[in-house]
């Protein structure tokens, strides 16, 4: 045993792009706009002339793939192979026992507001700079529904498909104003498999791989049905009228082709390059895939017609999953000091000004917010959605979170993929979230 | 439920044998043998045939131009995770070769990667990239075949058919025993690949024995459950591979 | 028979191969080419 959690800590310290001259080694989240963005204020802070050289910072970056597997083990083996390191609030209830709190000063409040500093907080301790936000946005493409809007005929036929796949003669609606049956019927408008007139070959693409993160996508369907992990007292609420509501949909959207056949194994990547291709209408996707898709140079094919908007509304509102990437001390490091002074910095104004501008997606208030506006618009948007739409389903950042979210992607995959029920696929995530949230000894 | 998680990795209580209970009681764990076997089997087969067919069928070219294996064995250099990266890629219905040019050409592609199709196209990925390494193996079994028995037998008036059977077969038949036993072996513990692929694939569709294994270590944090798993798993590869010796040291008579 | 011979192995070597070929033929292409390929039309 001892000897893989080794391994694992030898990996990451091979990681390590060069010997470790700095003083404080810091673990990212590899591979994103997030990358880009700690490398530039990294830069800022070694330059910086208070930065004593036994301070600097050093930063290391393994793979995503089985990042927080690995995350766990060399953490749970007490290495000393990274000062920070990365979490993220579905996780942080996991990772909190091999960790340092950190004191950010009273000034965050006024640079991430309450709401977004609360993302790293577990058992009312400040665990992490809260340095990204990830929601879901809306995407969809405005000049296809523009010319539904504009099109009498077509919003016959629209009404037609939602009658026959809905039972309801829906009208079209603006995007922002969509509901989630709204949306289907318009992602069922733009099927070729349905209407064969449609200008895209689907109306939405589905990430159904059974991959954790694709439950995070789908969830904000059945909560603004009013779903929930569990009511106050921790009973299992999953076998409820809007986790079917929602599953179903899903389910009749790639049953009736709405969705590329292959959907069951797409995860972001997959998605992206689908709507990227122009035949996709719309998609329900990370904000994080903004950067590229309203780019024209990565998305030349759309991006001038790509446009964004909040999920659609159910019958309990408007909802939109929200978690935090942040950026903590572990607890056998063995540079705490510099560590916290780090991440100190990293919380200031200034700092998250920088980090914004290369990329990051921080949540941000007041003076902070209007620095960088003028450069990313979306943030704005962000800190928007975040506020008004944002939620964490409960239980969602305890120790098993993640063990949770694994299940559920097994069951609702399996139901999807038609090799069970939903009755089934309910009452084995049921039971299965039972054991996984049950209080601990 | 095991007593081993990542919180308590370096204090763990004994649990006597609660943990193979465990394992043996959950269905999940019988589907991912059962895939395995299903995947290790057909794939070994498929592999240790094809390869034998092209090692003999393809002999008088590549006993004149060897340089020619290297091109074959290429895919043996591929890391099996890049291969499922690089299918990912190939597979993907708007930016895949092979979706492409199947609906520019016959204006239909099948959806590789859904429920239906999934098992197999996993299965010809595997069988791709490793008949090459069986092809290697017959080849070089082939060529040890020494020139002054196939001319006895030739004297003996045996030819095509009869000979492949009769006299160069056999001479190869502990090949084929280490062939078969190593690809079924590979093909039950395929993880990388797959996993970069499809992960556990719907509803655990495409999970193998390691796949099981790994996602009940990491994702279910039940550390005694996966280590008993994986115990079970080497004592069974055990006995495969000294079976397999058994039937290699038995040299025709 | 050497032609078919010959016939079997390249289109062997060619299937074994096709991912590596792709992806190499793939990462030469610029990133807007990428995502505007399509099988879409």
């Amino acid at each position: 045993m001892t000897r893989l959690t080794k391994a694992f800590a030898l990996g990451t310290a091979l990681a390590l792009a060069s010997p470790a001259l700095a003083e404080v080694t810091v673990l990212g989240w590899p591979g994103g706009p997030e990358e880009t963005a700690l490398r530039a204020a990294t830069e800022a802070y070694n330059a910086r002339p208070e930065t004593t050289e036994d301070n600097k910072v050093e930063l290391i970056f393994f793979s995503r793939e089985g990042f927080f597997d690995k995350l766990a083990a060399d953490l749970a083996a007490g290495t000393t192979a990274f000062d920070v390191n990365l979490i993220a609030t579905y996780s942080i209830g996991r990772y909190a026992p091999f960790m340092t709190p950190v004191d950010l000063g009273s000034d965050a409040a006024g640079t991430f507001g309450e709401s977004v500093l609360s993302t790293m907080q577990y058992e009312g301790q400040q665990y992490g700079v809260p340095t990204d936000l990830s929601l879901h946005f809306m995407y969809y493409r405005k000049d296809l529904i523009d010319q539904l809007l504009a099109d009498t005929a077509a919003q016959q036929k629209y009404s037609e498909i939602a009658q026959q796949y809905l039972g309801e003669a829906l009208t079209p609606k603006a995007p922002d104003e969509w509901t989630w049956r709204d949306w289907a019927a318009t992602a069922l408008y733009f099927t070729q498999a349905v209407n064969p007139d449609s200008p895209t070959r689907y109306g939405s693409v589905l990430q159904m791989k059974n991959l954790l993160f694709n439950m995070m996508v789908f969830q904000s369907l059945p909560r603004s049905y009013g779903a929930d992990w569990t009511d106050e007292q921790g009973n299992v609420t999953v076998d409820s009228e809007a986790y079917r509501t929602g599953l179903e949909m899903y389910k009749m959207l790639l049953d009736a082709g709405a969705t590329p056949a292959d959907s069951l194994s797409y995860e972001y990547p997959e998605a992206n390059a689908a709507f990227q291709s122009g035949q996709v209408a719309t998609m329900l996707q990370w904000n994080a895939a903004a950067t590229d898709l309203l780019n024209a140079e990565t998305s030349p094919a759309t991006a001038a017609a790509t446009a964004t908007v909040a999920p659609p509304a159910g019958p309990e509102g408007r909802f939109t999953h929200v978690h935090g990437l942040g950026l903590g001390v572990n607890k056998n490091a063995e540079n705490p000091e510099g560590a916290q002074q780090f991440l100190q910095w990293l919380a200031t104004p200034a700092a998250m000004e920088i980090y914004a501008k290369a990329g990051g997606a921080p949540g941000l208030t007041g003076a902070a917010l209007d620095a960088v506006k003028g450069d990313r618009p979306d943030l704005a948007q962000l800190g928007d959605y975040a506020a008004n739409y944002g939620y964490v389903m409960r239980g969602a950042t305890s120790a098993n979170a993640l063990s949770v979210y694994e299940l559920q992607a097994k069951e609702f995959t399996g139901y999807w993929a038609g090799s069970e029920t939903l009755d089934e696929a309910l009452a084995n995530t049921t039971t299965g979230m039972t054991d996984l949230l049950k209080p601990q000894q | 439920m095991s007593e081993v998680g990542f919180e308590t990795l370096r204090a763990p209580q004994l649990e006597g044998f609660g943990n193979f209970a465990d394992v043996l009681r959950d269905e999940a764990f019988w589907d991912s043998l059962g895939f395995s076997l299903r995947f290790g089997t057909l794939t070994a087969v498929l592999e240790v045939a094809l390869g034998l067919f092209l090692a003999v069928f393809l002999a008088p070219i590549l006993q004149r131009h060897a340089w020619l294996l290297a091109i074959l064995t290429l895919p043996m250099m591929v890391a099996p995770a890049m291969m499922g990266l690089m299918y990912r890629l190939v597979l993907h219905e708007f930016v895949g070769p092979v979706p492409h040019y199947l609906l520019a050409w016959f204006g239909t592609s099948p959806a590789f990667l859904a429920p239906g199709n999934v098992f197999w196209t996993v299965v010809v990925i595997e069988v791709l990239q490793w008949t090459p390494f069986t092809l290697l193996l017959f080849h070089l079994a082939y060529g040890s075949i020494s020139g002054e028995i196939r001319e006895a037998a030739r004297m003996d008036g045996a030819k095509g058919w009869w000979m492949f059977r009769r006299v160069e077969f056999p001479m190869m038949l502990p090949t084929f025993g280490v062939a078969l036993a190593i690809r079924f072996i590979d093909g039950v513990r395929v993880f990388d690949n797959i996993y970069v692929l499809t992960g556990a694939g719907a509803g655990g569709s495409t999970m193998s024995l390691p796949i099981y294994i790994y996602t009940s270590f990491f994702r279910g944090g039940n550390i005694g459950a996966a280590l008993a798993a994986s115990v079970l798993f080497a004592l069974a590869s055990f006995l495969i591979l000294a079976l397999a010796w058994r039937f290699a040291q038995r040299r025709p008579a | 028979m050497t032609a078919l011979r010959w016939a079997v192995l390249i289109l062997f070597a060619f299937l074994v191969n096709a991912p590596v070929i792709a992806t190499l033929a793939t990462s030469l292409k610029p990133p807007g080419e990428i995502m505007g390929n399509p099988g879409s039309g």
